[in-house]
């Protein structure tokens, strides 16, 4: 392997385990969204969770979490079809399952890190 | 009328040496190989000279590694065994007497690109050579714009991976900012963005005329047909959906770039000559001088007119005329960087903004330009004519604008015109 593709791919670990992070992180934010649906604050919880989804409908494939893909679009599609707050909350809550499943699983194959 | 079939033992005294590809007055000198019998080889080396192209004879030296092209006289290698060897290493331009379709195929086979028959027609040549000059080349500059600076900054690995260039924006809102200041030849754009969403922003980019070939291809998780119609209506050209697979994302990337860049090239290049047109030379200029004055690095203009060129037209024909044209183009392009500003600035005048270049080094560079065109020897049927050209040379620091500054340009010309033609003058 040439250096320049040894930089690409460390590069590219290096961008998939900031995004593996950053996701483990928001499966907190998602449940604390979830816990204030049915609050005043619900509409503003709706759109963060919204926000949230997207992204990781979007990124989860590019960086070698492709089982987050359909759960997060599933999340993202009952709220674009105005669907009643108990069915986002148990889609976001399987959704953060998955999260967690399959971050802990790509933080394992990828080794410890630095 | 005696041909001035001297100019490669004349010229030598200036020519850069070949370990020295790069010299300090500002002339690039790309090599090509040919591989003639004797009598033909002087001849084209002087018109190669002309073109700004130092020749290697490849009958006795293997050609350097990073010579542009190896050329061919299939008299030389008639089972064409050379030049098959040859065309793993570089690109062949064969030239040939045989025109049958069977000789065609064996060169195909053997890896040759390009063919052209004797006699040798210098402009098509020239055409060749400077098609196969990667250095003139530049690479795709892309902006990516994205919220989610991961997945932007993953684009853009995959991109620069690709051998393009990227400029990442994560906030919508400076995006049509980006686009104003680095032009870039592609944008990349995600749709859905908390501040702007992607097609207002679209839309803003579409409001500029300047803008309107621009591609914009939208990157986004959107699943909505009608969205994604919609996203086209208002001018994106492609819509890519998300989650994407990033060499796949580098190609498409690419293909498009390269044919924006080529839509870009017919629109602000002169047809006949590829140089810059003259609108686009001074948006050029404009942003030169700016730049000049801001970083206080030296440039200097230089206007160039073929002398005598209307007697050219006239006695030999328009076909010729265009030759000349053609022949300094590739000169030009060929003699001089390719951060320099070379434009057809009209008829037949040239203009040339030489940047970080001082007067005294712009001159001796027109100069050497000068002297080496002179002495191409041009065909038209039985006659043969050499053609000569008159600069004026400009030093931004003697001008308190573009407008001045061309104008002490033209000033100088007419002062070389004035003092006998087939000379450099520098403006007052």
């Amino acid at each position: 392997m040439s250096t320049a593709a040894e930089t690409f791919a460390e590069r590219q670990a290096q961008l998939r385990g900031k995004f593996v992070r950053r996701t483990q992180e928001e499966a907190d934010t998602l449940l604390a969204l979830v816990a204030k649906l049915d609050t005043p604050e619900g509409a503003e919880a709706q759109a963060g969770i919204h926000h949230i989804v997207h992204r990781l409908a979007g990124g989860a494939g590019v960086f070698g979490l492709d089982e987050l893909t359909q759960p997060a679009i599933q999340v993202e599609d009952l709220i674009d079809a105005s669907a009643v707050s108990d069915a986002v909350a148990q889609a976001t809550t399987a959704l953060v399952k998955h999260i967690r499943l399959a971050t802990a699983r790509s933080l394992a194959a990828a080794g410890p890190q630095p | 009328m005696a041909l001035p079939h001297v100019a490669v033992q004349d010229s030598k005294p200036t020519e850069p040496t070949r370990s020295d590809p790069v010299v300090p007055n500002g002339i690039r000198t790309k090599s090509v190989c040919v591989i003639d019998e004797d009598a033909v080889l002087g001849e084209l080396s002087t018109k190669l000279s002309g073109l700004g192209y130092q020749v290697v004879d490849g009958r006795s030296t293997m050609p350097p590694d990073d010579c542009i092209a190896v050329i061919i006289n299939a008299d030389m290698d008639p089972g064409l065994d050379l030049t098959q060897a040859l065309a793993l290493k570089h690109r062949i331009v064969l030239f040939a007497k045989n025109r049958d379709f069977d000789f065609r195929l064996k060169a195909a086979r053997a890896g040759v690109e390009a063919v052209l028959w004797s006699p040798l027609d210098m402009v098509d040549l020239g055409a060749w050579l400077t098609d196969f000059d990667d250095a003139d080349k530049q690479a795709h500059t892309i902006l990516i714009v994205d919220d989610d600076e991961l997945a932007a900054e993953s684009y853009a690995m995959a991109l620069e991976q690709a051998g393009m260039h990227t400029h990442v924006v994560t906030d919508a809102t400076k995006a049509t900012d980006a686009v104003s200041r680095l032009m870039p030849d592609l944008v990349l754009m995600d749709l859905q963005m908390p501040d702007a969403n992607g097609l207002e922003i679209a839309q803003i980019i579409r409001q500029s005329r300047q803008h309107l070939s621009l591609p914009i291809v939208f990157l986004s998780a959107e699943r909505d047909p009608k969205r994604q119609h919609h996203a086209r209506k208002v001018g994106g050209d492609d819509f890519i959906a998300k989650p994407v697979d990033l060499e796949q994302l580098a190609s498409l990337v690419s293909i498009r770039a390269e044919r924006a860049q080529a839509l870009r090239q017919v629109m602000e290049r002169d047809s006949l000559t590829g140089l810059l047109n003259h609108a686009r030379f001074k948006d050029r200029l404009s942003a030169e001088f700016e730049r000049s004055r801001r970083t206080q690095s030296p440039l200097a203009v230089c206007l160039l007119d073929l002398d005598h060129f209307k007697s050219v037209n006239d006695t030999y024909g328009h076909q010729a005329g265009d030759r000349v044209l053609q022949t300094l183009a590739h000169s030009l392009s060929g003699a001089l960087r390719r951060t320099d500003v070379v434009a057809r600035y009209g008829g037949e005048e040239f203009a040339i903004v030489l940047l970080d270049t001082a007067l005294d080094d712009a001159v001796l560079v027109m100069d050497k330009i000068r002297a080496s065109f002179g002495n191409i020897v041009f065909d038209a049927g039985e006659k043969h004519f050499s053609v000569t050209l008159s600069v004026g040379v400009a030093n931004v620091a003697s001008a308190s604008s573009t407008e001045s500054l061309i104008g002490l340009a033209d000033g100088a010309l007419y002062a070389a015109k004035h003092a006998g033609r087939n000379r450099v003058q520098v403006a007052d």
